[in-house]
């Protein structure tokens, strides 16, 4: 549905993004997941047609459209701010892009009524957006958009002026809607959660560059590069140095196929488990999630470790504990290079089998 | 607990309300004064004699109508300019933005006398000077500021994503500027003409250069006659002048709130 080809955008001498390639299919949705700056707006704004391009191709179901203006492009955004026009009742709003398309009166009346129930909003129709709440507010601007049936639909960062509450809630319905109506959509955020939450595939951007594209688990379980993995979930980070198929984490030992030299050795918090062997850590404090608690600790070797437990295995502060990762993702100069294991194995199986 | 009224607040504001409406006020009465003298207060005789000895005169009929049509077409005509350059302004970028900007300010930097002089010898040159549209055209001068710098602010503090929206969903960009900038912008713009318009009702100087005599406006009028008017009749003549001013406020007032209107002067 939406193709993307080595896009480009700079602004005077800094360069926004550089050689974005994306293939988006009819029916997905996509997120594009960066920290703030990072390009993932401007990428949008450039599918919409509200920023040029410098360089590369937009396609939208098999036409190029990057020379065509914004008001002649397929596709229909969600803006953070909402920009519902206040001297308009919400009903004015949403049958603006109608209006536009010159479509008959009956017609644009009928498509308003069918959206505004789609959201929920029937009987907001006479209300001006300024009597709305924040959650409604945002439902007239989805149901905009919605109403001029876009091949593709842009959010930009939709959700993230509401309470966390709201922010749940409507993230459950868009995804419900999207299904519904088969919708393409790309949904820009920062929230690492909201894209996991929503996206059938994520794209993670950096410094205007696309890092990693692939489903929310793969990115997740294999972040291909460092920068990836710090920005998706939870981290423990531990620079050490690969010697002969084995490398030290805080004390502890792993074994690894990667090749020798300097290693970032990263596992998630709720990989690690205590044992015997394990890189001996004091609890400095705990912050109860609810279901599980999370730990801050410190290794004897002065490294910086959380771990995420449930209550029956939890020790308290000043305790000290042995903490081995599971399987740990290994990075060398940014890039991942492999894997590494507490056990070899071999030896597990020796070990489970004796 | 009940809250003790601000005293010092209200004496500031009661006095200055007293400051900016006594004067109005005071040539209020004189125009609807037959008799006072000091001590007192107030007249001791009311009426309507010098309303009708001031509108008994055939020269004052004839420079009102001419006032109220020059103040309109200029001030709409200035609108019509200056509102789309107020625009281009608030959103385009282009190579000496600030200086066009700026060469608007400038027109109040420097006495409006000289360049009312200076405009009137170009008019003396084409045929302009004595004639309707040459007043029209100078007069629209005294407009112009209040027409560029307060949309232009307008302009600018409506956030780009609202007209972008619009566009987004196949407006042009002519419809988004009707449909959508200039509802939003509407109590800047309407605080603009009405500034425009009272500046250029009041305006003596450019009237004087360049319409004088064959053109009289009702300042110029005021002005003429200043010596043979008796205060009763100058007062009248200033109320009448004042009556458009105040149908404009009040239809502004009428067409959006007060909150819009503040809004629209910077507030």
């Amino acid at each position: 549905m939406l193709r993307l080809t080595d896009i480009g955008k700079s602004f005077g001498t800094s360069r926004a993004v550089t050689g974005a390639s994306l293939d988006v299919a009819e029916g997905e949705l996509v997120c594009l997941l960066g920290p703030s700056g990072c390009g993932k707006s401007t990428l949008l704004r450039m599918i919409a047609g509200l920023t040029d391009a410098d360089t590369g191709m937009i396609a939208i179901a098999g036409h190029d459209v990057t020379a065509l203006p914004a008001n002649r492009r397929p596709t229909a955004m969600v803006f953070q701010s909402h920009a519902l026009w206040n001297h308009m009742t919400v009903e004015r709003n949403v049958s603006f892009g109608l209006r536009v398309q010159g479509l008959p009166r009956a017609e644009v009346a009928r498509r308003v009524a069918d959206v505004l129930e789609l959201v929920g909003l029937s009987r907001f129709a006479r209300r001006r957006p300024a009597e709305l709440s924040g959650g409604q507010a945002q439902r007239v601007a989805l149901a905009r958009c919605l109403v001029v049936e876009p091949k593709v639909l842009l959010m930009d960062e939709p959700f993230s002026a509401l309470d966390a509450d709201l922010r749940a809630n409507l993230r459950a319905e868009l995804k419900a809607l999207q299904r519904r109506l088969k919708l393409t959509v790309i949904f820009v955020t920062h929230d690492q959660e909201e894209a996991m939450e929503l996206a059938d595939r994520i794209v993670v951007m950096n410094s205007g560059r696309i890092e990693q594209i692939g489903r929310p688990n793969e990115l997740y379980l294999e972040p291909r590069s460092l920068t990836v993995a710090r920005f998706i979930g939870q981290m423990n980070i531990c620079d050490t140095t690969i010697t002969g198929g084995h490398a030290d984490w805080f004390g502890a030992a792993l074994v690894t196929q990667c090749e020798d030299g300097p290693a970032t050795i990263l596992c998630r918090p709720e990989d690690l488990r205590p044992a015997a062997g394990g890189a001996p850590a004091r609890v400095d404090r705990v912050t109860d999630l609810g279901a599980t608690l999370r730990l801050y600790l410190t290794t004897d070797d002065g490294g910086q470790l959380v771990w995420l437990c449930t209550r029956a295995m939890a020790p308290t502060p000043g305790n000290h504990v042995r903490l081995l990762p599971g399987r740990c993702q290994v990075y060398r100069n940014g890039d991942r290079i492999g894997t590494a294991d507490a056990t070899p194995p071999n030896a597990a199986r020796t070990r489970t089998s004796a | 607990m009940t809250r003790r009224p601000p005293i010092v607040g209200m004496l500031i504001a009661l006095t200055m309300v007293m400051v900016m409406l006594g004067p109005i006020f005071t040539v209020m009465i004189w125009a609807f004064a037959e008799q006072w003298r000091y001590p007192n207060l107030l007249p001791t005789d009311w009426g309507l004699k010098f309303w009708y000895q001031v509108l008994g005169r055939e020269t004052v009929i004839a420079p009102i109508l001419t006032s109220l049509a020059i103040t309109s077409i200029s001030t709409t005509l200035a609108a019509v300019i200056c509102w789309p350059a107020a625009y281009a302004f608030a959103r385009l970028s282009f190579p000496g933005r600030q200086l066009f900007l700026f060469s608007f300010l400038a027109i109040s930097a420097v006495p409006k006398f000289t360049l009312f002089v200076a405009i009137a010898t170009v008019f003396l040159q084409i045929g302009l000077v004595g004639t309707f549209w040459g007043v029209v055209m100078v007069q629209m001068l005294s407009a112009m500021l209040f027409m560029i710098w307060i949309p232009t602010a307008a302009f600018r503090g409506i956030p780009p994503a609202l007209e972008e929206a619009a566009f987004d969903l196949g407006a042009s960009r002519l419809r988004v500027f009707l449909e959508v900038t200039v509802p939003q912008a509407l109590p800047a713009l309407a605080a603009s003409y009405v500034l425009g318009f009272v500046a250029v009702l009041f305006e003596v100087e450019s009237a004087l250069l360049v319409g004088a005599p064959e053109i009289t406006t009702m300042p110029l009028l005021l002005l003429q006659l200043s010596t043979q008017l008796v205060v009763q009749q100058a007062a009248v003549l200033c109320v009448m002048i004042w009556v458009p001013c105040f149908v404009m406020l009040l239809l502004t007032r009428r067409l959006m709130s007060a909150t819009g209107i503040a809004q629209g002067f910077g507030a």
